[in-house]
């Protein structure tokens, strides 16, 4: 797991013409270095990912245009390549266990992906936080990289990061 | 009607009990060859009753796919003895991998599926030992807007999701257009373990790389 900084998601939203996120919103994989809307491309579970969400009544804000879909990226090996997900600073403040369920709706769909496989397994996620620094809202991620069993562990990675703004 | 679940398990079982111990290699051929024979007409009757069962036994349709699976598993793992025996060792891979596709699918089509965990390990440990090493290969493409195979709505506006049985049937998303071919990888897990190098020149016709031998 490791911890970086990422673009202002509001500023680059607003630059690609895309919506900008007021609770969360599932980004595409290329989107911090994305030069216009046309290149966005999800990664292959969002379609999922967003549908799972929903039944579990988290409706998010789509980045992408009213009436529009972004092209996704199909790749075949077998690693389980969830979306970016970003979170406001105010919803993550509001509501920190919807991030919490956000991360077990991942986490069960990769069991699901890997049910009935032999072999290593390997599941890989990033968050995206915006946080109240002292000047001005930043951006931090969290990406995840390793057996699907730890998808869970970025709740609590998360959580301090956050504290520790 | 809805078919008699205790009835088709037993039938089921029963040629499950029939086939199985002709998964070695060691068992007669033309053994084997007559497992794959019933296993083809209990799969080719199970596909029939799934019919039956999906409109009133969504659980049961399941179920029975879950029973497909196994029943076109070990059909695939007798192939791959057969093959191989025949002197065919790239349908023998491919066999192989077949039958461990199918045992996973067995999983994820209905609990019942999870009781063969063990024979998918079984079928791991004959992929590592059976065969050499492979260099498998994975293709990244864009895709646009797909299909749900459940519905045939809009993937993204049905509530259905790929992977799941829905009364006896998979979903999965059926792409209508593909935007953009990225790239070919090299990985050490690909999805589909027949995607791999399948031999090379060397100045004389193609060496396989699973026989050394050159054809």
């Amino acid at each position: 797991m490791s911890a970086s900084e990422f673009a202002s998601v509001s500023d680059q939203a607003i630059a690609l013409s895309c919506n900008v996120p007021t609770r969360f919103a599932l980004l595409p994989r290329n989107f911090e270095r994305a030069a216009s809307y046309d290149e966005l491309r999800h990664e292959a579970s969002t379609n999922t990912f967003r549908k799972l969400l929903r039944q579990n009544g988290l409706d998010e804000t789509p980045i992408e245009r009213d009436g529009s879909s972004l092209p996704h990226s199909v790749e075949h090996a077998l690693t389980w390549l969830g979306p970016i997900i970003f979170v406001t600073a105010a919803y993550f403040s509001e509501r920190p266990q919807d991030l919490e369920l956000m991360i077990r709706v991942a986490s069960d769909f990769a069991d699901e992906y890997f049910r009935g496989f032999v072999g290593t397994k390997e599941a890989r996620l990033t968050i995206v936080v915006e946080t109240n620094g002292k000047k001005q809202a930043k951006c931090q991620r969290v990406d995840y990289s390793g057996p699907p069993e730890g998808l869970q562990s970025i709740s609590e990675t998360v959580r301090r990061m956050n504290e520790y703004q | 009607m809805t078919p008699n679940r205790a009835e088709l398990f037993d039938h089921i079982t029963e040629v499950f009990a029939s086939t199985e111990p002709m998964r070695f290699a060691s068992r007669d051929i033309s053994l084997q060859k007559h497992a794959v024979e019933e296993l083809t007409t209990l799969t080719s009757t199970l596909k029939d009753v799934i019919s039956l069962a999906a409109d009133v036994d969504e659980d049961l349709a399941n179920q029975l796919l879950s029973a497909t699976c196994i029943a076109d598993s070990l059909m695939k793992c007798l192939q791959m003895w057969i093959s191989l025996k025949e002197g065919e060792a790239d349908d023998a891979w491919d066999n192989l991998v077949e039958s461990q596709m199918a045992a996973n699918a067995a999983a994820r089509a209905h609990v019942w599926g999870h009781r063969f965990a063990q024979y998918g390990e079984w079928l791991y440990a004959i992929e590592k030992t059976i065969f050499p090493a492979v260099t498998f290969v994975s293709s990244a493409h864009d895709c646009g807007r797909t299909l749900c195979s459940i519905c045939q709505a809009d993937y993204s506006a049905c509530d259905h999701i790929a992977g799941r049985s829905y009364a006896g049937k998979f979903c999965s998303q059926i792409v209508l257009e593909i935007v953009n071919v990225s790239h070919v990888a090299i990985v050490d897990e690909p999805a589909d373990k027949r995607c791999r190098f399948m031999g090379y020149n060397d100045g004389v016709p193609r060496t396989s790389y699973r026989t050394c031998f050159a054809s």
